[in-house]
């Protein structure tokens, strides 16, 4: 098991092929490189609305749902960091295909179950870091460009999560739930184009 | 000291930023905000869209809840699958023909107050939701950005359908439910209008 912990990072590490998706500025002073690596995930569409879409199904799931799947989210998160070192441009299509399930599953049930949220949380986090890295082993980039990659890929999954939470707390009304539901069922829509976009134009 | 009148207070602000105004350059055809705004309205120019977008609402407001919130739901869903179809190049038959009797569909079940069940909505608005967003996907515009236009292409269609619930609300009075039946009647026949080619 511990053989099998060193070896993963090395073997991501030394197969890491050219990356095509970010170029990052790997000569970037610290700040930078943070804010670089937050901005993938701030102004990539493919990754951010999968993740604001997983916010949305968890508090609509129960009210401390994000707490409850958060550390598998993390443990999605720290596995892509290696796996991003194999993985190729087509990933980026798998994210969105598994954004267009979590939007729909959120738009479409009424009651969500912990198997659903504990695999789209996993996966969620697993193909977040795999696109964001796309082709980059492991330390080839600065340490901080990870660093705010997990810190945007964290604060956005949050971000959403607690708008929910907030206005199903503070308005105690029906609508509000449906209302949840109809943000869910956006994103979706909007991911299912950029889906047949991505196939369209591969 | 006296407060200015408030109509005179906007004229006055009014009239000053008409006369500096000048043509827009912020968007010269290109990226993101083109792609939004191609998008955006594209379903809210076509009459035929309008009327059915709006029609979803309207006829929710007459099933009631949790219809009048989970057709909305459904139905940009639905429509954006039609879209991937429409993208992708997956042909549908008899499009325009679909588009133009959900007009007539819709506005006829509003303007006779049908009360179907969730399920027999669902599918119906399911259905002419796969023609409506067909019609998008096909035309989409090459040039622009596809990630904004697929934004603006929901946030026009979601903000139709608002805009239906909102007038939906008038059935809760009994003068707003004749007019709420009577724009179903016009929805039909502007709906009839296009099915046999006057509009």
């Amino acid at each position: 098991m511990r053989k099998a912990v060193l070896v993963s990072p090395l073997a991501a590490t030394f197969a890491a092929s050219r990356a095509e998706a970010h170029a990052f500025e790997i000569g970037a002073d610290y700040y930078s490189q943070f804010l670089e690596g937050a901005s993938v995930v701030f102004t990539y569409p493919s990754l951010l609305l999968p993740t604001l879409a997983l916010g949305i199904l968890l508090s609509l799931w129960r009210l401390d749902g994000l707490l409850r799947v958060w550390p598998l989210f993390l443990i999605g998160l720290a596995a892509g960091l290696v796996l991003g070192a194999f993985v190729g441009p087509a990933v980026s299509t798998v994210l969105t295909a598994v954004g267009v399930v979590t939007a729909a599953l959120a738009a479409v049930l009424g009651r969500h179950v912990w198997a659903e949220a504990a695999v789209l949380a996993l996966a969620t986090g697993l193909l977040v870091t795999s696109v964001s890295l796309e082709g980059h082993g492991l330390f080839e980039l600065g340490v901080f460009i990870y660093l705010g990659i997990l810190f945007a890929a964290n604060i956005a999954l949050a971000w959403s999560a607690a708008m929910v939470r907030l206005a199903l707390e503070q308005i105690d009304q029906p609508w509000v739930r449906i209302g949840g539901r109809v943000a869910a069922s956006w994103i979706g829509a909007i991911l299912v184009l950029m889906l047949a976009f991505a196939i369209a134009n591969p | 000291m006296t407060r200015p009148n408030s109509a005179a207070a906007t004229l006055s602000l009014a009239i000053p930023l008409t006369l500096i105004a000048f043509a827009a350059q912020a968007h010269t055809g290109e990226g993101i905000n083109t792609g939004f705004a191609s998008g955006f309205w594209h379903p809210i120019l076509g009459w035929d869209h309008v009327v059915a977008m709006v029609a979803v609402g309207l006829w929710g407001a007459f099933l009631g809840a949790p219809a009048i919130w989970i057709l909305p739901v459904v139905f940009p869903l639905v429509m954006a699958v039609g879209g991937a179809l429409g993208v992708i190049g997956v042909p549908l038959p008899a499009v325009e023909t679909g588009i133009a009797l959900s007009g007539v569909v819709l506005g006829l079940l509003i303007a006779f107050a049908v009360r179907a069940p969730i399920w027999v909505a669902a599918v119906i608005v399911g259905i002419f939701a796969i023609f409506h967003g067909h019609a998008h996907g096909t035309e989409l515009p090459e040039a622009f950005s596809a990630y904004g236009y697929a934004v603006g292409f929901v946030v026009g269609t979601g903000l139709l359908h608002l805009l239906g619930i909102g007038l939906g609300f008038l059935t809760r009075y009994q003068q707003g439910k004749m007019a709420v039946r009577g724009a179903g009647g016009v929805i039909a026949a502007v709906g009839a209008a296009f099915l046999f080619g006057i509009a």
